[in-house]
């Protein structure tokens, strides 16, 4: 048996001999506390190594999370010489990061900060000393640096927002430019029949301006996710596991399947703090019971869930 | 550790420095305890980290005479414990654990000391035969497959099963008498 033990614990055991000893140190006490010594006597011979610094830093920054939701320690600031060159023409898409597959984040010249999810674009209209103004398609997260000389001014197709400094998100497809406030204050407005219409919006309020809409929607942001592709901070409160697809989606770019179509409408209530995507979904299996594939960005959730 | 009154005392002031000093000596040796009863790695991994996360946002509220390391074990050993309870399969070695954590709650574990066990189990594996010694240091000590230690020594995989067993069995029986390889009951 202690071959066989030896070979379990050395990862060199075949799927009959693995299935041997764990069926073997489950027959008798005596079996069950000798696979208990080895163990213990395989895990004390092996060799010291240094703590791993990865993970103390996930913690002292999964923490300082909690605290200050908002503060993104780690953005990433970069100028490659190809953003330059793009910056100076007035035009420039940017490419992901390499650091996340989902979202880049661009420094401008004054200290402003921003973050484009997936495929979205920024274009700059004009950004010099006396007005700082650019265009946005897609969905972008904005952190702006106050300067009150300055109005930061952003257009999509159908809507304005003109901020002095402060975050907030913009999301914007031609037909619809959602934006929700993280803090500050955001001047929101659209043209009708000629005239400006605007709103003020505070922390925690959106705004919505639709072309099959005359007025400016104005309410309380609901969407508990709105950031998390950039935070990387989910939340799911009696969510439907359609949604939850959504999501995990939208924050890690993953895509989410199902073998049995009923797992949609199960409901998970959790909370991921900067974790991996398979770590997330792995937490998800568990929670329902079932099995997962996940390869390649793809999560594949096995069963009915609930 | 040294000065474990100040340590505490900067933990309780949030002092990440602090933070660190305990991960370094202790993360390790947390996920080997873990380790012992958990089926895999990364549950032991997993279980260590939560617990160090938990340390890190709790530690403001430590008391002032505290001691980390029975508080990391404590949590380690409990933690490991909830989770093999939840843990749907409940064969006989799985209820053998439980019952071995169950009556080890109390235990000291100061005697615990993963040093001293490495010294000690060095010293058993130089009282091997040596070729038996060598084979077991090239597979624990060197992380060499079966295969690759075959082939070093020009010996064939077989012998070294036979080997790596004998190491383990003599290993085994050698470290009977340490108390927290043993069911305390």
């Amino acid at each position: 048996m202690e071959e066989v033990l030896a070979k379990y614990f050395s990862g060199e055991a075949t799927n009959n001999e693995i299935s041997l000893v764990e069926t073997w140190r489950s027959e008798s006490k005596t079996n069950a506390q000798a696979f208990f010594d080895a163990k213990n006597v395989w895990l004390v011979s092996q060799p010291e190594t240094a703590p791993p610094s990865q993970v103390l830093d996930e913690i002292i920054n999964e923490t300082q999370g909690k605290v200050v939701p908002f503060m993104m320690r780690s953005w990433v600031k970069y100028a490659s010489a190809a953003v330059l060159v793009l910056a100076i023409s007035l035009l420039f898409v940017l490419n992901n990061s390499e650091t996340d597959n989902v979202y880049s984040t661009q420094s401008m010249a004054d200290g402003s900060e921003i973050s484009l999810h997936g495929s979205s674009s920024i274009e700059v209209i004009a950004f010099n000393d006396e007005i700082r103004e650019i265009k946005v398609t897609g969905k972008a997260y904005f952190d702006i640096e106050r300067d009150e000389t300055r109005p930061f001014i952003i257009h999509t197709e159908n809507a304005r927002v003109q901020v002095l400094g402060t975050s907030f998100l913009v999301k914007a497809n031609g037909e619809e430019t959602e934006v929700c406030v993280e803090s500050g204050l955001v001047g929101f407005s659209k043209k009708v029949d000629g005239s400006e219409v605007s709103v003020k919006l505070t922390k925690g309020e959106m705004g919505l301006i639709s072309n099959s809409n005359k007025g400016i929607i104005k309410r309380n942001i609901r969407d508990l996710n709105y950031l998390a592709w950039k935070t990387k901070v989910i939340t799911f409160n009696e969510s439907t596991m359609a949604e939850v697809e959504q999501v995990l989606e939208d924050v890690y770019g993953i895509d989410v399947s199902f073998d049995n179509p009923e797992f949609k409408g199960c409901k998970l209530t959790a909370k991921f703090n900067k974790k991996k995507p398979k770590d997330a979904i792995e937490i998800i299996a568990r929670t329902f019971g079932v099995e997962y594939e996940f390869t390649n960005g793809k999560a594949i959730l096995k069963g009915k869930g609930c | 550790m040294e000065n474990e009154e100040v340590i505490v005392q900067r933990l309780i002031n949030k002092d990440k420095r602090a933070f660190e000093l305990v991960f370094n000596q202790y993360f390790n040796v947390m996920v080997l305890y873990a380790s012992r009863f958990m089926d895999t790695r990364a549950e032991a991994e997993e279980i260590a980290q939560d617990v160090f996360v938990k340390f890190w946002e709790k530690c403001d509220s430590l008391s002032e005479d505290s001691t980390i390391k029975s508080y990391l074990y404590r949590s380690v050993h409990n933690s490991c414990l909830n989770a093999i309870k939840h843990d749907k399969v409940k064969d006989g070695y799985r209820q053998h654990v439980i019952h071995v954590m169950e009556s080890t709650y109390q235990n000291e574990f100061n005697e615990d000391d993963p040093d001293a066990l490495r010294n000690r189990i060095q010293r058993e594996i130089d009282k091997l035969p040596p070729r038996c010694a060598e084979i077991f240091k090239l597979s624990r000590f060197e992380g060499l497959k079966y295969q690759e230690i075959a082939d070093h020594l020009d010996i064939s995989v077989k012998t070294v099963e036979v080997q790596m067993g004998k190491a383990l069995k003599v290993l085994r029986e050698s470290l009977q008498d340490l108390k927290n390889l043993r069911d305390a009951s």
